[in-house]
């Protein structure tokens, strides 16, 4: 029997029927000239495929997984996963529009958002009341300017852990320190009590800090995978919004001691 | 505890949709990575296309029942076809830069000794239709089937292109050892 190339390759590709391959089969081993030109078909494909394989055992480039850090889900997930009952006290309303938000548009209200949250503190001290002004644990809204962590934010280095409230171990972290296009400066800090810890921006605006960016980070309880994972996300966001809103680099030590001194007045 | 119940150790938890489908698109990476690298015979120029390809997939995800396997497949297709011209007059220019001429596999048969750049230049000179059928198939494994609908071609086609692509590899790498 005569056959095509195209029957050939799919006997290589194991399309072809069983009884056709079979039947195939047969043949080859009775005409070594039929054999041949299977075998030539196939090592004409396996020097194909060999010479392709092995780039997916290879780490994949970074400028690709990269694209994943910014995609909007990743944004609106993030928020989500804070909407757990051992959660802290984030109103859950907000938390859920939030999410629900697509990047940019979830930045671009994250200003709004704030204004929502109006004098929203949230208190984290047992005995205060949740949203109660003036707990330490406050992670939207304005600053009280005679708050430990209004106090932290003007006086305190970056880069190290500051106490805000010995009684009930609020810490609060300066991560570091930029400024806005418009010449007001902002702070990135880490903000965390027993129970929560939350990932921040503020910038002081009119003498005060104003929250501008907050992110609940699930505790190890929360997530079992720890902080670390949980930072990891949280440091994209708080990136990508320092990237869109602020101008230049962040400030180096000395830059930042000079705002320290002005009070942080814009410039 | 929901969904932090059960994080992922890639720290990636899903919690919707969209979450499910990076996750899947994460895990097929690589496997998409090597379909690029297969159409364009450069790392580099795989690389490139595996970025534009992801960032197609992130702003627009597989239509609901459509899976992903093939979307991605067919939305790096479309990408590949349109930037073609482009990318051949840069390829072939980055071919040569590659050093890309590492001996492959360590058989004794003779077409093994072929090198990747030697691979390169005869899945250049096919049609580009038909140098997708032979990385579908041959180097991704796809089934004829899977191929034809990621093609959106009769599983005919598919084979007759398949056919002739093997014919005309051969063909060259044989042109090949003779100039050896």
């Amino acid at each position: 029997m005569t056959y095509r190339d195209e029957m050939l390759s799919a006997y290589i590709d194991g399309e072809l029927p069983e009884a056709e391959a079979d039947a195939l089969r047969a043949d080859m081993g009775k005409d070594p000239a039929l054999k041949e030109r299977v075998d030539r078909l196939r090592r004409a494909n396996d020097a194909v495929r060999e010479a392709y394989s092995g780039v997916e055992n290879e780490p994949l480039p970074d400028a690709v997984l990269e694209l994943f850090n910014k995609a909007p889900s990743n944004v609106a997930r993030f928020p989500g996963e804070a909407q757990d009952a051992r959660a802290p006290q984030v109103p859950a309303g907000v938390l859920q529009r939030f999410a629900a938000m697509q990047w940019p548009t979830a930045l671009a209200a994250s200003l709004a958002l704030v204004i929502g949250f109006g004098v929203g503190q949230l208190g984290g001290a047992p005995g205060t009341p949740s949203g109660a002004p003036g707990s330490a644990m406050q992670v939207a809204g304005i600053i009280a300017g005679d708050s430990p962590v209004s106090a932290i934010l003007d006086t305190g280095a970056s880069a190290q852990m500051h106490m805000a409230s010995a009684d009930n171990g609020v810490t609060v972290e300066p991560v570091l320190s930029m400024q806005r296009a418009d010449g007001v400066f902002c702070r990135e800090y880490f903000i965390s009590d027993a129970t929560s810890r939350f990932h921040n921006v503020a910038c002081k605006e009119d003498g005060q800090w104003a929250v501008k960016f907050a992110v609940n980070i699930p505790t190890a309880a929360d997530t079992g995978a720890g902080f670390e994972t949980a930072s990891a996300q949280s440091n994209a966001l708080a990136a990508d919004y320092v990237d869109r809103v602020i101008a230049g680099d962040a400030l180096d030590a000395d830059a930042e001691q000079n705002a320290i001194n002005s009070g942080w007045r814009a410039q | 505890m929901g969904i932090n119940s059960n994080p992922k150790p890639s720290g990636k938890q899903m919690t919707g949709k969209s979450g499910d489908f990076e996750a899947e698109l994460l895990e097929q990476l690589p496997r998409l990575r090597r379909f690029c690298f297969s159409l364009t015979g450069t790392r580099h120029d795989a690389d490139d296309l595996l970025q534009g390809t992801v960032e197609k997939l992130l702003l627009k995800p597989p239509p609901p029942g459509v899976a992903l396997a093939k979307w991605m497949y067919r939305v790096c297709k479309n990408y590949w076809i349109d930037e073609i011209r482009a990318r051949k007059v840069r390829s072939a220019s980055s071919l040569e830069e590659s050093g890309a001429d590492a001996p492959i596999g360590g058989e004794a048969d003779a077409l093994t000794r072929l090198t990747v750049a030697e691979v390169n230049a005869a899945m250049g000179a096919l049609a580009p239709e038909q140098r997708l059928v032979l990385s579908l198939v041959a180097v991704e494994g796809r089934s004829y089937k899977e191929a034809a609908d990621i093609l959106d071609l009769p599983v005919g086609t598919v084979m007759s292109r398949l056919s002739r692509a093997r014919a005309s590899m051969a063909a060259q790498f044989e042109t090949s050892e003779i100039l050896h």
